[in-house]
């Protein structure tokens, strides 16, 4: 009983340790790979902390062997967008425009209630009022409403350039096309490499934040 | 980046510590595979003493090997090795011959298990 309580101690702060080296403070933003981890963390724990005559090591080192690729991944994702979009996917919109695409809730396997319950959540009780929402890739539905009554019209901003690549679904939502984009960006005197952020709106306005303006960027 | 850093190097201890622990292995169950092979040599040519003397060098070593090896392999592997070392010495003293052949026979196969339960061999990690 002694060795079940000392194992139970030494493995708490391991996961612990585990929990603050990958860096996550809620449990709802978890990325699938984090959410798998997480998982994993809680069953490799447990089997050594009840089976006395399985060694400690056969549960620290698997803890300490996933949460070493669980920082490898996410480090390989920060550094390419192409293994990003391989582990996490892509966020989707499930509203364009105000229109529902069936297609993408039927990829997602979201029902009309689940949007509806995600929209409730939201404080947003008529899907009139949503012009785009999309599936985050951890899940979570955002929404960017029409505006009210009296505020000028508006277009939500999306994404179209992340630290330097292009960002395909973005595009396709703003409806950008590479060689529009080409001319902004020799409009601006920029080139793709050298964008941190670029966020773009239907109706042609865009916004660009370069490597140099950002406090700690390169160039 | 400092993150990755650990992470690397997290993966590099847990990779020496298994490659460690599977040099170590092998090295102390070749070991004791030899001392056993020496008793039965010894048995065979009836020099009961020497074969004493090398089934309390092989229950003096399993209990030395066995604090460390006991840190990486379940208790419920090396249990029935244990068992069956222990015995040896009394085999000797006081059991028959079918029955002294019989219990080294079983060692050897155990410890030959012992030896490659930890490889990263297809039967092993499917």
């Amino acid at each position: 009983m002694t060795i079940s309580v000392l194992r139970t101690i030494i493995l708490y702060g391991l996961l612990i340790v585990a929990m603050r080296l990958m860096g996550k403070r809620q449990l709802g933003e978890l990325q699938p790979t984090e959410l798998v981890v997480t998982l994993l963390l809680s069953d490799l724990a447990a089997v050594p902390m009840q089976e006395n005559g399985l060694p400690l090591l056969n549960g620290v080192l698997p803890i300490l062997v996933l949460v070493s690729l669980e920082l490898l991944i996410s480090g390989a994702m920060l550094k390419s967008p192409k293994i990003a979009r391989l582990v996490s996917g892509s966020p989707l919109p499930i509203i364009q425009d105000g229109k529902v695409d069936e297609g993408v809730m039927r990829r997602l396997r979201i029902s009309v209630d689940d949007l509806l319950e995600s929209l409730r959540q939201q404080d947003i009780f008529d899907i009139r009022q949503v012009q785009y929402a999309i599936a985050e890739t951890n899940g979570h539905i955002s929404v960017f409403q029409y505006p009210k009554t009296g505020e000028p019209p508006k277009q939500m901003p999306v994404v179209v350039i992340t630290d330097g690549a292009l960002c395909a679904w973005g595009m396709q939502l703003c409806g950008l096309t590479e060689e529009k984009l080409g001319r902004i960006l020799h409009k601006e005197k920029c080139r793709q490499e050298d964008v941190f952020l670029m966020t773009a709106t239907k109706d042609g306005q865009h916004h660009l934040l370069t490597r140099a303006q950002v406090k700690g960027g390169g160039g | 980046m400092k993150r990755l850093w650990v992470a690397a190097v997290l993966l590099c201890v847990a990779a020496g510590l298994c490659l460690s622990a599977s040099l170590y292995q092998h090295r102390q169950i070749d070991r004791m595979l030899d001392t056993l092979d020496r008793l039965e040599t010894a048995y065979n040519n009836e020099n009961t003493a020497e074969a004493y003397r090398f089934a309390e060098c092989l229950v003096r070593e399993y209990r030395a090997v066995g604090r460390v090896l006991y840190c990486f392999i379940a208790h419920s592997d090396l249990a029935a090795s244990q068992e069956t070392v222990t015995l040896l010495p009394a085999l000797l003293q006081h059991g028959g011959q079918e029955e002294l052949t019989m219990e080294i026979a079983r060692l050897r196969e155990q410890l030959l298990h012992l030896r490659e339960i930890d490889d990263p061999l297809w039967q092993n990690i499917l």
